[in-house]
């Protein structure tokens, strides 16, 4: 720093950017919500002696274990985020935000580092014990089905191991529907089983489940012809927004609607003690927001009903499920004139006692491989 | 607060800088006082009035000593006391669960203790006052009249927390008479920019490519290693990245402080490690422990045994566990060993040799550094090894492997490549630019890596 002149300018330009962002940061207003991350974001602490003298406010402020006030609502932040996440890509640290960079446009979620689908698998076998058939049904994980696809150093996918643990673990009465044939043939095919920048399958991969599905129960299927296929585009799902990759393109979302059973059927969502009934599956709202993926059913609730009159058959499904299953479900409903799902993560309740109130005829465990390893819900199971 | 966080970039300092370049000269002591009392409240505020206690002890310290000049006895006396209240304090809120812990080991013995949570940076502080009552009783520095100025030197935020340990008598003349120049600002928001880079670009990323690795439970000979050098680059761009921030700041506000690290992984020895590695603290324990205690001047033994303490007090400094005592007399004893003969044969080996002994030898001290469970830390040193589960695993070849090239980047910028790189383009007209766009990138990166929250620890909560 030779000049004046350069000294000035070096002063210059770090009270400038710091003193931006600072000032944003009052002047903006502040969300409550973020759609992109799908979550609340923190809220404003309480400025009050108590509170800094008892170190609340540093923590709410700075956010400890979670993300902060400041960091929640920091002007730019997606901007940031995004360029925290390229910069991490360019110096090769890959997955450092929890997704690989993948060719053709897929974000994929990088295997998770815990594995408790054996205790999981228990779990199940345990509720199988008091029911005569259980099925279980685990969706391979993007990154092993797309492999080809991530980059060339990347974790190892548990899916072997916990398939052969499945196959050589479960009770004899927990019949297994092992989708990754299928899978493997239709993925060489370049047919698109999950979605580029959501962590979910698209309608076609929960299609092909279906039918494997209705093969294993001895069901006839519906045909691939009886149902209108609609797209959306400008999806930007989950990976997308929570990897912060935001050059990458948006995917686009296919609704699969038999018109026959979408024109007959009603959906109770039940959350806590209040219950509301809807005349469809599809909640067209979400198709206007970033993530469209609750398009189905809505997204997470503790419970949901969809009951068809014209359906194949008669008897009542009771699934057990995380979000797999939305997309799923209106499938099933092809063939049992009443589907349940529960969620394990919001419904607190015994479901050995609503599976018998409900007279359930077949229960089915739908989970994608990753909550599959990670939730800790299923020990609920009761 | 820590200076690598968003509150203190984007809410604190610009508070501060406001603050202090808006009063008068004369104000700008009171000002600091008052701003660095609210940095180390941040979080903890009942901890300030520990603080005040011991700025207020070495006040009455050095102002009794100064009264009883002539009266070497009593210069003594309130010297001892001084000393007894400093270290006591210290003693109490650092070791007093070790202690508690140890004592209780034996068989009659059953305490029960609760022991108090560490106060962040008093190890730092406590030696910082207590250098300035003991150059007052050497007669180094004369007495401070203001307790202003003495509270101001104690508590100055910079270097409050996590050093360098700046002593009195180098900062007493700036205390009054320091001129805040642009010149001296610029060259600190550089120096404060590299130091944010080296805590958040690259201490960071090491951090997490340790924890990636499994940490002390890494699989494979390869990746033992690979996890090894992670906490060896972690532990000296964090901690060096730290000092630097710190004499960044000083200077944007007017203050010289000593240089903390000086490329201490070139080293060829331990001797040199130890010259290079966090100076403050070596100069400091070399100044008022090794030499009061005789240093080398009574006979080889004594020297050996003056050494003993130095080190197993270096040790227990950073931390009240075992193991850092562990890792104090480690160094004590190669300290020794080339002392009496490992120097000279380290001399006629080529550099080549020597380097990868030094680096062998700090990379093990940073396993014992790091582990306090001594139990784990004997498994992980075996485990370098043994090859007994193989090489690595498919996981920690992908971690190392991705780590790479920030791995790379670490074993270059632990060399003073870029200084000499610098020196040669300074002269260039380009120069101002090259500059601004290095400092530009800095700052956009170092903010998108704080927003996006990844992996930030502060490791000096033991110091």
């Amino acid at each position: 720093m030779n000049s004046k002149k350069a000294q000035i300018a070096i002063v210059a330009m770090f009270l400038a950017f710091t003193l931006t962002l600072s000032v944003l940061f009052f002047a903006l207003p502040k969300k409550e919500y973020s759609s992109s991350e799908k979550r609340y974001l923190a809220e404003t602490p309480e400025f009050s002696f108590e509170n800094f003298f008892s170190g609340n406010l540093t923590n709410s402020l700075e956010g400890g274990e979670k993300v902060g006030y400041i960091a929640d609502h920091f002007p730019l932040r997606s901007l940031f985020v995004g360029i925290n996440a390229y910069w991490n890509l360019g110096i090769g640290a890959t997955a450092s935000n929890g997704y690989y960079f993948c060719r053709d446009g897929y974000i994929i979620t990088k295997p998770a580092d815990t594995n408790r689908a054996d205790k999981n698998l228990q779990l199940i076998n345990l509720f199988a014990a008091s029911f005569d058939e259980v099925t279980l049904m685990v969706v391979p994980s993007a990154g092993q089905m797309l492999s080809d696809k991530l980059p060339k150093v990347h974790a190892p996918y548990p899916d072997k191991d916990v398939y052969d643990y499945i196959l050589g673990n479960k009770a004899d009465n927990v019949g297994f529907v092992d989708l990754r044939q299928s899978f493997e043939k239709l993925v060489a095919g370049e047919e698109q089983l999950y979605y580029k920048t959501d962590h979910h399958w698209t309608s076609f991969g929960a299609y092909t489940a279906y039918r494997l599905y209705c093969e294993a129960m001895g069901l006839e299927a519906k045909a691939e012809d009886a149902f209108e296929k609609t797209e959306y585009p400008d999806f930007f799902g989950t990976t997308y927004s929570s990897s912060g990759y935001f050059l990458a393109k948006p995917d686009t979302i296919e609704i699969w609607e038999d018109k026959q059973v979408s024109d007959n059927v009603r959906v109770t969502i039940t959350e806590g003690a209040k219950s509301e009934e809807y005349a469809s599956m599809y909640f067209d709202s979400h198709l206007s927001e970033d993530d469209m993926y609750p398009v189905f059913l809505d997204g997470n609730h503790a419970l949901v009903t969809i009951e068809n009159q014209n359906a194949e058959g008669d008897g009542t499904l009771l699934i057990i499920k995380d979000s797999f299953a939305h997309c799923a479900a209106p499938f099933l409903a092809e063939n049992y004139s009443k589907v349940i799902m529960v969620d394990l993560r919001y419904y607190k309740n015994s479901v050995s006692e609503l599976a018998v109130s409900e007279k359930a005829d077949d229960i089915l465990f739908l989970y994608g491989m990753n909550n599959f390893c990670t939730d800790s819900n299923l020990a609920f199971l009761q | 607060m820590v200076f690598s966080s968003l509150t203190f970039w984007f809410f604190y300092l610009p508070c501060v800088l406001l603050i202090y370049y808006a009063v008068p000269k004369k104000m700008r002591n009171v000002a600091l006082f008052v701003v660095s009392l609210f940095f180390y409240g941040w979080g903890e505020p009942v901890l300030v009035l520990l603080m005040l206690f011991t700025i207020l002890v070495n006040y009455a310290a050095g102002l009794l000593i100064d009264r009883a000049k002539g009266n070497r006895n009593r210069q003594r006396l309130w010297l001892v006391l001084s000393v007894v209240v400093n270290l006591g304090l210290l003693v109490f809120f650092k070791y007093s669960g070790m202690i508690v812990e140890t004592l209780n080991l034996l068989p009659f013995v059953n305490i029960a203790f609760e022991a108090p949570s560490l106060p962040i940076g008093i190890s730092f502080y406590t030696f910082q006052a207590m250098s300035y009552t003991i150059d007052v009783y050497k007669e180094d520095t004369r007495v401070q009249k203001s307790p202003l100025i003495l509270g101001t030197y104690v508590t100055l935020f910079p270097q409050l927390i996590a050093g360098p340990i700046v002593r009195y008598k180098d900062v007493e003349d700036q205390m009054t008479k320091r001129r805040e120049t642009v010149e001296k600002f610029a060259s600190g928001v550089v120096l404060f920019l590299c130091g944010l880079a080296k805590k958040v670009l690259l201490a960071n990323q090491f951090a997490a490519m340790w924890q990636n690795l499994g940490g002390e439970g890494a699989q494979g000979v390869l990746a033992r290693w690979g996890g090894l050098l992670a906490l060896t680059f972690q532990i000296y761009f964090d901690f060096s990245g730290y000092s630097d921030m710190a004499r960044g700041l000083g200077r944007m506000i007017g203050f010289e402080f000593m240089e903390n690290f000086n490329y201490p992984y070139i080293s060829k020895s331990i001797t040199e490690f130890w010259r290079r590695w966090h100076i403050s603290l070596s100069t400091w324990f070399r100044d008022y422990l090794y030499i009061p205690l005789g240093g080398n001047r009574k006979g080889f033994g004594r020297q050996i045994f003056n050494l003993f303490v130095v080190w197993a007090a270096t040790g227990l400094w950073h931390g009240a566990a075992y193991n850092f005592l562990i890792w104090g007399l480690y160094f004590f004893v190669l300290l020794v060993l080339e002392k009496l003969f490992l120097s000279k044969i380290l001399a006629k080996l080529p550099s080549f040799v020597s380097h990868v002994y030094a680096l062998f030898f700090i990379m093990i001290g940073w396993a014992i550094f790091n582990f306090t469970d001594v139990g784990v830390l004997w498994q992980y040193i075996c485990g370098l090894f043994s090859a007994s589960d193989g090489a690595y695993s498919a996981h920690s070849a992908c971690v190392l492997l991705s780590y790479l090239p920030v791995t790379l980047a670490g074993a270059v910028l632990s060399t003073p490549v870029l200084k000499i790189l610098h020196r040669k383009l300074y002269c260039k007209k380009y120069y101002p630019l090259l500059l601004g766009v290095f400092c530009v990138s800095v700052m956009v990166l170092c903010t998108a890596s704080l927003v996006s929250d990844s992996y930030n620890p502060f490791i000096y909560f033991r110091f």
